[in-house]
Order: C-alpha cells, then structure tokens, then sequence
C-alpha cells in the first residue's frame, strides 16, 4: 500500500511538472491526468529494459554525431556516459532507456549551448562575447573597409575575427563543459587559448590615434590640398616601423619613398623631408638586407653569410624594440625628437649599411662566385680601418672571420687528409678525372681551379697562400701513396690556431697593422700548422728512406764524372771499340755491362746504358772520326725511384744527360791526343813538321785541359755544392723540385749548352773535332814514311840481300812509339781514305792551326760578347771562360808572332 | 560518525548521477528539466517501466501543452 501511496505521490508530482496543472489550479484536469497517467504506468505490454540494446543504442547515437560532424556532442555525451559507469546504480540502465524513448531527434536538435545552461547559477551565464556582437553593437560590422585600410591589424585583428567567426562552436565550447575527467578524450585547440578582452575605451583611443592615415587631405581656401599634420610621436613610430621592415603610412616598404601627404605639426616641409629622407635611406639599405636574409640559399659559403646577415638584423631589431619601448612604456620623461632617434640609431646603422653595400655588390655581380662576397668583405674592411671607422671595422671584420671559418673547411680537410670533397666547385682545387701514374701524382694528380679568364678560382686574398695549401695537400697524398701518412692526431685534436678576428686584432701591432696583414698573419699561422708537418714528413721520407743525398751521388758520379778513373773505364771501353772499328759497339748489354763494372760504388742494378736510333746506324768509321756522331747518342739512364722522381725531373734528367756528353766528347779529344806518347827525351832536333805538331797538340791539350778544369771546377763543383746547402734549406717538395731544376738548368747554361749558345758549343766541338784531325794526319804521315821507309829498305836489300830482316809491318820513329792497341792492319786502308791526300802535312798542320786560332777566337769572342749582353747568371762564368782561353790567343801572339804556319 | 559520512557521500553520488542524466537528457534533446528528471528517477528506482512511463509522461506533456 505504502508503495501505491509513495507512486501516486510522486506521479502526482510528474503531472504538475510536466503538464505544469496543479490541483488547486485546476483539481478536476489534475486528476484526469494523474489517473490516466498511473494506468499508463501500471498496465502496460512493454517488457523489461535490455541493458545491452541500451548501451548499443547510445554508442549508435554517438557514432551518428560524429558522422554528421557534432563532434563536440559526441564527445560530451561520451564523457557523461564515462561518467555515469563510475556510479554504480542498479536503474541507470533503465532511466537510459527512458530517456533514449524521450529523446527528440537529438542529432539535429541538440545544441550544446543548452549544456551550459544547466551550470549552475553562480556562473556566468553570460553569453561569450564575440567580435559580431561587438561589431553589431557598435555598428561597423558592415564597414569592412575599417580593417583593410589599417595596415599594422593586418595579421593579428583580422586573424582573431576570421577566426572566432567560422570557428564551430561546438569545439570551442565542448572544453567549458568538461568535467574533470580523467580521460582527456577532446583535443586543446589553439583557440582555447585565447583571452578575449572587453577594453572599449582602449580599443576607441587606438582608433582615434590612427585615424590620420585616413584622413584625406584638407583643403586651403582656395581649394588647394594642404598636407595632413601629425606629430613627432607618430612619425617616429612610423619610421621605427619601416626600419623594422614593417609597413607604414609615410614610406612605402620597399623603396623607403616619404609619402608627400604628411608633414609635422611644427617644422618646415624642407626640413621634415631632408630629416625623413635621412631614415628613408637607411631603410633601403636595410630592405636590402632583409630581402637577402629571406632568399634561399643552398651553399654553406652563402649561408653562413646570411646567417651573419640575419644575426645583426636581429641585434638592430631588438635595439630598435629598446628604444620603442622608451615611448610606448614610459618610465621616465622621455623626449621624443626625430633627431635624437636618427642619433641614437646612427652607430648601429653604420655597420650595416657597409653590409649593404657588400650585397649590393654581390647583386650587380654576373654569375658572381660564392666566394665573391668574402672579396667584398675583405675589401670592405680594408676600407674601414683606413677610414678609421673602428666600430665598422671590427664589426666587419667578425663577420669576415665567421664567414671565412666556413670557406677554411675544404682547406682543413684537403691539407690534413689531401682529399676533396665530392662535387665541390668552390674550391680551387680539382682532380684530374684520370688517375696518374704514381711519380706524376705530385705534378699531373691535382690541378689549381682556374676561370674562364685565367685568373685562380680563389678569393683574391688567398692568393699568395694557394701554392702552399696546394702543396701541403699533394703532400698528404704522395705520403699516403708511400704508406707514410699515419693521422697521428685526428682533426678535432689537432691544435690549430684560432681564426677569430678579436685574436687576429689583438696579435696586430695596434690600430695601425692594417686589415690584410692582420689576416695574412693569423691565416698564415693557421696553415704553418697544418703546412709543417706533412711537408717535413714527407722531406725527411724522401732524404731518409728513399735516400736522395745517395741517389744524387750516384747521379754526380755516372753523369758528372765525379769519379775520373771510374768514368776512364767506360768511356775507354766506348772509345776503343771506335778506334777498333767494331761495328757492333753500341750494342747495349755490352754498353750496360761496361757502365755497371766501371761504376761499382753505385746502385748498379739502376744504370741501363743505351745509343739513340741515328747514332747506331751511322758507319762506325763516321763515329770515330768526329765526336758529333756516336757520342750524343750514348744514352745513360739511372732508373730512380718514384718518389724520388717527383724531385728529379725528367727535364733535368735531360740536363745532366747534356753535361754527360759534353764530357765524354772531352774525354775522348783527351784521349786521342793523350793515346800518342811522346819520346823526344835526348832527340836533338825535330824535323819542322814534328815542330809543328806538338805545337799545335800541346794547344789542343792546353785548350781540352782549360775547358775540363773549367767544366769541373768553376761550374759542376760550386753548383753542387750549392746544390746541397740549398736542399738541406728547402721545406717542401716543390722547392727541392724547384732547387734540383734550376741546379740542372744553370749547369747546362755554364757549360755553353744553351741553346743561345749553340754557335759557341759548335765552335767548341770544332775544336774537339780537330784533335781527332790531327792524331788522323799524324798516323797517316807515319804510313806514309814508313812506306817510303819500307821501299828503300826493299830497294836496299835488293842491293845487299845479305841485310838482316827487319820486323815487318811497322815503322817507329826514334822519337815516337806506336800504341800497340791501334788499328788492325786491314783497316788503317778505311782510316786514311779520309786524309786529303792533296795536301802535304805540313800543309795540313798549317791549315789545323790555323783553325784553331779562329776558333779559339770566335769563341772568346762570342763568350764576351754574349756575357756582355745577357742578364744570365751565368754570364759571369762565361766570361771568365773567355778569359782562360784568351790567355792562349795572347801567348800565342807573344811567342809565335813571327812564325805563319804556311 | 561514519554511518552519516556514507549517507552524505551517497546523497552526493545520486545528485551527481541525476547531473550527469540531466545532461544527458539535455544532450539527447528531452525537454526534460531537472525536477522532472528526479521524479522519473525516482519512479523507475520504484519499479516503474521506463518506456511505460516515456509514454505516459509523452501524454502528460502534450495534454498539459494543449
């Protein structure tokens, strides 16, 4: 009973909330409702709540919101059924479903807004204000130009109203409903950020403060437009503005051009134009730079200048942003004068606008090389410090060094590791496509980038260091080719000396070193640390082990003759097969064979002697009657080690190969003329042509003699000397190459081999030649009388047959002795087929002698002569070789001047 | 006096689920206000049939609007 009195209790309740009828009201409808009311509820088919169905129909629900984009009631209705499975009541299940059977086509009815309504009261139930409501208050939602014309709103007001407007509401309102659930489900937009603030009064005097932007301009009385006033505050923030690279209303952004429209209140329009022109031109040199600082920019070389770049623009925007805040938040009394702020900024604009003007620069450049910029600032700073600007000077002069640590790296890499980074064309060395052969790594491997127009593909400050960073690296790699290149210290420990421009001043001796000696001195420094040690490797590796001193030695006695006796041997051995008339005596096993016995102290597995192609095929009697054949094809080669070659060029291989048969065409006129022996011992006279031949051999022999001690002693021996001292001094590969080169080149030049001097060394082989003349005369007169002998000695015996038989086939002289080694008889017919038989000896003596004067003095002559006129360094030498030989002429005209040779 | 604490809090628990029910009639558009609500809570704690008792109140509500 209790149960149907506590139902009809609260059904009675139920009427009068929902039909809204009470019963003093109105008892008699009360009733009829109340009863029909409670037989609805008593006597009913429907069967009991299924929880299951339940819960599916509202996941349904929730899924259907979320199709039809209600997120925002989907997920408040997921966090409320969250929230009501941590209440454990028996009913929910059933009052869900009641009110799943009450609901009124949530998905297009609901609102979220009627949420909010339930809060309770002591929130604020009012309803959020919005820029729409704000704006149909006031009245200017329709004045849309409002907002286009104020530049300075156009990113932020505009922003907030577009999207406070279209944002949907449900997302912005599904947070202020939250509860605090532990499942944050919804997601935070930025929009739930914003605070919305409700300052009229402030937003009516920012109104007011920019109304003179679009004042139009009023008229004088006669109908003229005048310009618009504004005051002193309003133009600094206008030219702060532009300074920043904002908009603003007195200069258009991107030529900083003063609108004419406006003047201040209380100066003259020249005067506000010249001061407004002042920052006007500073704000182009800034937009200059800000454009730059936006550009992309692929090459860490441009990068890091841009970086520098937008470094200082920041610097000069927060100064800017200090001195602003002086005006919009005052402190103190603040004068605002157009002047003190063009002070102010002055110092700092200074700097960039020499910035500026290095972009400019860079901008008017065609096709301009990365490196260009370091050129221009390198030459910028130069002109600071001559200028004495000391605040641009360092402030270019870091941003130099910060830039140029960038272009140092392929430097770093190529001098420690002599590599080069892959596909860089900023750097000024390249690699030759083709691998070269291990002794033309040095020479043929790398190249010096070079542009169009010759000129080193290098800032033109490095220019004096390029060589040496070239050779450091080469050097890196020919030890890496020896397998000498250990990296005892890895880059990172590597100390290397700092390139910061405050080190590089402080080193400097005061405000006087000027910029370029300051960075040649701290990059020089930077590169003898990285220079000395490969190059000092590789020197001591090319001394020590692949021994240089023993290589030139051997060099020095096989092609220098150092050694005369070891030097005989040989050039006996080449000599002798001459005279014997052997035909196969440039056979080159034999040649080798010969050299490697004559020079046993020397590495003799390197020596290969071998005779050029027209020198073997010239007839052997040719050979040995002239030293202009045979000999200059004696070829001796000294196979040098490849590291070794870097040093020793094959051109200076070419030298020494000169000097070589300079001196075996010596040795062998010494030969011919020393092979004769003398025996005039007790002989009481001389008929008149022995007479004249030992004057004219013992000429020769003074002549040969004069030419070898002047070969040997004033030019192979001080030059090898020198040679030494100055290897012991080089530093690098390049300069022992260097020192070893002019070596061979300066021996060739003084032993008369140039070929300025060719007529000289002819004339000087003329005189060679005679020897060989001479010896053949001689033997041939000697035939001749032994023939003449052997007649008479027949036409005797014929006479006396009981003479004694002599020994046959030879005549001697008292006074002269045969060389036993001479030709074979059959031969001497080949030698003396030359001889002009025309011509008596003593005609032939006469003739040789007077040859010989001629040469001689053609030969002095034409040394003077050249001495006087060349600038060589050798000249001296050659002078003093005329010198030596004029002392002939002049005895000879002393003691034979009385006696022609005829 | 623990036995009070566990009313009170229990007192708590049912207001925040009619809260909760509240809002989510609200969500589900049931023109249902809060004293409705609790009554029908009520009835159905009672034993009444939920959808006998949707009917019934869908009856009162448009005779009562009438």
């Amino acid at each position: 009973m209790a149960y149907a009195a506590h139902l009809g209790a609260l059904t009675e309740e139920l009427v009068e909330a929902v039909a809204s009828v009470s019963p003093q009201s109105n008892s008699k409808r009360f009733d009829v409702l109340k009863e029909s009311t409670l037989r609805k509820i008593r006597h009913h088919s429907f069967l009991r709540t299924n929880q299951f169905q339940v819960t599916n129909e509202l996941d349904g629900l929730e899924e259907r919101f979320r199709v039809l984009n209600r997120d925002g009631l989907a997920d408040a209705l997921r966090e409320r059924l969250d929230a009501l499975a941590q209440l454990p009541n028996n009913f929910t299940p059933d009052i869900l479903h009641f009110i799943l059977k009450l609901s009124d086509q949530p998905v297009q009815n609901s609102k979220l807004r009627d949420l909010e309504l339930l809060k309770t009261p002591d929130e604020d139930l009012e309803s959020p204000l919005k820029w729409a409501d704000i704006a149909k208050e006031d009245g200017w939602d329709q004045d849309r130009g409002l907002w286009e014309n104020v530049d300075f709103a156009d990113d932020s007001s505009d922003g907030e109203y577009v999207d406070i407007d279209t944002k949907s509401d449900a997302s912005v309102e599904s947070q202020d409903t939250s509860l605090s659930s532990v499942e944050a489900r919804h997601r935070r937009l930025p929009t739930d950020y914003l605070t919305l603030t409700h300052d009229r009064a402030g937003f009516k005097t920012v109104e007011e403060t920019q109304s003179w932007r679009h004042q139009s301009s009023p008229k004088s009385a006669t109908g003229e437009p005048q310009k618009i006033t504004i005051t002193e505050l309003q133009a600094v923030r206008e030219v702060l503005f532009m300074l920043r690279g904002l908009d603003s209303t007195l200069f258009n952004k991107k030529q900083a051009v003063l609108s004419p429209k406006y003047q201040l209140n209380h100066t003259s329009w020249e005067g506000y134009r010249s001061l407004l022109e002042s920052f006007g031109e500073a704000g182009r040199q800034l937009y200059l730079l800000r454009s730059f600082a936006k550009q992309l920019q692929n090459i860490p070389l441009m990068q890091v200048f841009q970086h520098a770049v937008e470094t200082r623009l920041l610097l000069f925007d927060t100064f800017l942003s200090n001195l602003e805040a002086q005006f919009v938040d005052i402190k103190q009394d603040v004068a605002v004068s157009l002047v003190k702020v063009l002070n102010e900024i002055k110092p700092h604009l200074q700097p960039l606008s020499s910035f500026s003007g290095i972009i400019q620069g860079l901008n008017q450049a065609k096709y301009p090389h990365p490196f260009h910029y370091l050129e221009l600032l390198f030459n910028a700073t130069n002109i600071a410090h001559m200028e004495g600007d000391e605040n641009t000077y360092k402030f270019l002069g870091t941003v130099f060094f910060e830039c140029f640590r960038v272009y140092v790296r392929p430097i770093r890499l190529w001098m420690e590791t002599g590599e080069l980074l892959e596909g860089d064309k900023t750097f000024f060395i390249s690699k030759s496509s083709t691998q070269a052969r291990m002794s033309q790594v040095w020479k043929h491997q790398f190249k010096l980038r070079k542009t169009t127009n010759g000129t080193l593909h290098a800032p033109r400050f490095l220019h004096p260091a390029t060589n040496k960073i070239f050779t450091t690296g080469k050097s890196i790699v020919v030890l890496k080719h020896m397998g000498r290149h250990v990296m005892t210290n890895g880059p990172a420990q590597t100390q290397e000396p700092p390139l910061e421009f405050d080190e590089a001043y402080a080193c400097g001796e005061g405000a006087l070193t000027t910029f370029s000696e300051i960075f040649n001195t701290a990059f020089g420094n930077w590169m003898q640390s990285k220079h000395h040690a490969a190059s000092s490797t590789l020197r001591q590796a090319l001394f020590e082990s692949y021994g240089l001193w023993s290589v030139l030695n051997d060099l020095e006695h096989i092609y220098l003759m150092c050694n005369g006796a070891q030097s005989d041997t040989f050039a006996s051995a080449i000599f002798s097969n001459f005279d014997l008339l052997n035909s196969r005596w440039h056979d080159r096993f034999t040649l080798t064979e010969v050299a490697r016995e004559a020079y046993a102290n020397v590495d003799t597995n390197r020596i290969a002697v071998s005779v050029s192609g027209e020198h073997c095929q010239s007839e052997v009697h040719e050979v040995r009657k002239t030293v202009r054949k045979g000999l200059p094809g004696v070829t001796l080669s000294y196979r040098l080690p490849w590291p070794i070659q870097i040093v020793l060029s094959d051109e200076s291989l070419d030298h020494y190969q000169a000097i070589f048969t300079l001196l075996i065409q010596l040795r062998r006129a010494c030969y011919m003329l020393q092979r004769h022996h003398l025996k005039i011992d007790g002989v009481a006279e001389m008929s008149y042509e022995q007479t004249r031949f030992y004057r004219l051999r013992s000429r020769l022999l003074w002549f040969c003699s004069s030419l070898q001690s002047y070969l040997t002693t004033l030019v192979i021996e001080p030059l090898t000397a020198e040679l030494h001292g100055d290897l012991r001094q080089a530093e690098d590969i390049d300069d022992l190459a260097a020192v070893h080169s002019t070596y061979a080149k300066r021996m060739v030049d003084e032993a008369c081999l140039g070929s300025k001097l060719d007529p000289i060394h002819q004339c000087m082989l003329d005189i060679l030649d005679l020897t060989i003349r001479l010896e053949d005369a001689r033997h041939a007169e000697s035939e001749r009388a032994q023939e003449m002998q052997e007649i008479s000695r027949l036409s005797m015996s014929a006479a006396s047959m009981t003479a004694s038989p002599r020994r046959p086939g030879r005549y001697m002289q008292p006074s002269e002795e045969e060389d036993e080694t001479f030709l074979a008889e059959q031969d001497r017919s080949v030698l003396l087929q030359d001889v002009d038989v025309d011509k008596t000896y003593a005609e032939l003596l006469a003739e040789m002698g007077a040859d010989f004067d001629r040469l001689v003095k053609f030969m002095c002559g034409g040394l003077r002569g050249v001495a006087r006129a060349s600038s060589n360094a050798a000249a001296t030498k050659w002078d003093t070789l005329a010198e030596m030989l004029e002392v002939g002429i002049q005895e000879e005209r002393q003691v034979f001047s009385g006696q022609p040779y005829v | 006096m623990p036995p009070a604490a566990t009313d009170n809090e229990k007192q708590q628990a049912a207001q925040q689920a009619v809260d909760i029910l509240h809002e989510i009639s609200t969500i589900l558009n049931c023109h249902l206000d809060r004293r409705t609500l609790s009554i029908c809570i009520s009835m159905i704690e009672n034993g009444v049939n939920p959808e006998a008792l949707a009917e019934a109140q869908k009856i009162d509500f448009a005779k009562g609007a009438r």
